[in-house]
């Protein structure tokens, strides 16, 4: 983690890596993620989750180039052993993956899921954000 | 008759000196927070309320008792030293001197200083979680006027 004083002009680019035992819509990944319907954050959690879902269209941002096949050794590298150990072993079990990369510039919460690092995972899901760039 | 009054506030001394004051009560926490914003403290965005809270509550020390224990011959009063030392409005002062739970943390001390930028979000309901947090920390109190 980088902690950032002052201001910063530029955006920056994560990449995150779901890995989903079901396949997932923005409703579903909104629920997963925390934001309940009733939730005064669940709007933008919904936003949220339907931008990441969008994301994960368009490819893995590795070394400045979008690659469409995530493979194992890009997992090992941008986000360590453990993840590219679960992105194999959940593979296997035909879980659905999703990977993309998000924006500072996206506004709203996609900006601080941007520049967050995290890894959250559960019985059914895993998410690894520990690749910010930020 | 009653009305609501935040009992959480910042004070800013300069850029690098912002101290978070709040009135340190039984049944708040981080997993109360979460409640109140109806968020499963167990998910992803969970523990990002989670740390945002702790951010501001971690290891926080109560005023009064810094003020009894360091401040006490400097200052005489506690008045004094919220007025002085902290640089508390009359308003504000009138607050914290009515209850010796008040607890202050200066937030750049925290290990996880970062997730400040949260606050950064204007599009996230009531303007940012920072009016969250006045609303968690509101209670009622009997309107004298």
């Amino acid at each position: 983690m980088k902690i950032r004083t002052g201001f910063v002009t530029n955006s920056s680019s994560t990449n995150f890596l779901i890995l989903s035992k079901y396949e997932l819509s923005p409703e579903s990944l909104c629920k997963k993620m925390g934001f309940a319907e009733g939730s005064v954050f669940y709007s933008q959690g919904l936003e949220l989750c339907e931008r990441l879902l969008d994301a994960s269209c368009r490819g893995y941002l590795y070394h400045g180039i979008e690659v469409d096949n995530l493979t194992e050794e890009i997992v090992k590298k941008e986000f360590g052993d453990d993840s590219a150990a679960e992105f194999v072993k959940r593979k296997k079990q035909e879980w659905y993956v999703y990977y993309g990369y998000t924006s500072s510039d996206g506004g709203g919460l996609i900006s601080f899921f941007t520049t967050d690092s995290y890894l959250y995972k559960d019985k059914d899901i895993y998410i690894d954000g520990r690749d910010s760039t930020w | 008759m009653a009305n609501k009054k935040t009992f959480c506030f910042y004070v800013s001394k300069d850029y690098m000196n912002t101290y978070f004051i709040y009135e340190k009560l039984r049944g708040m926490s981080s997993k109360h927070f979460c409640k109140f914003l109806k968020i499963n403290p167990k998910t992803y965005f969970g523990s990002v309320v989670r740390r945002y809270y702790d951010y501001h509550t971690r290891q926080s020390i109560s005023i009064y008792k810094v003020f009894k224990k360091y401040y006490r011959k400097e200052f005489n009063t506690y008045e004094n030293y919220l007025e002085q030392h902290l640089h508390l409005s009359a308003e504000k002062r009138d607050i914290v001197i009515n209850s010796k739970k008040f607890h202050i943390k200066r937030l750049q001390d925290d290990k996880d200083y970062y997730i400040h930028n949260f606050e950064y979000d204007d599009e996230l309901p009531f303007g940012n979680p920072t009016e969250l947090l006045y609303r968690f920390f509101e209670k009622d109190v009997t309107n004298e006027n």
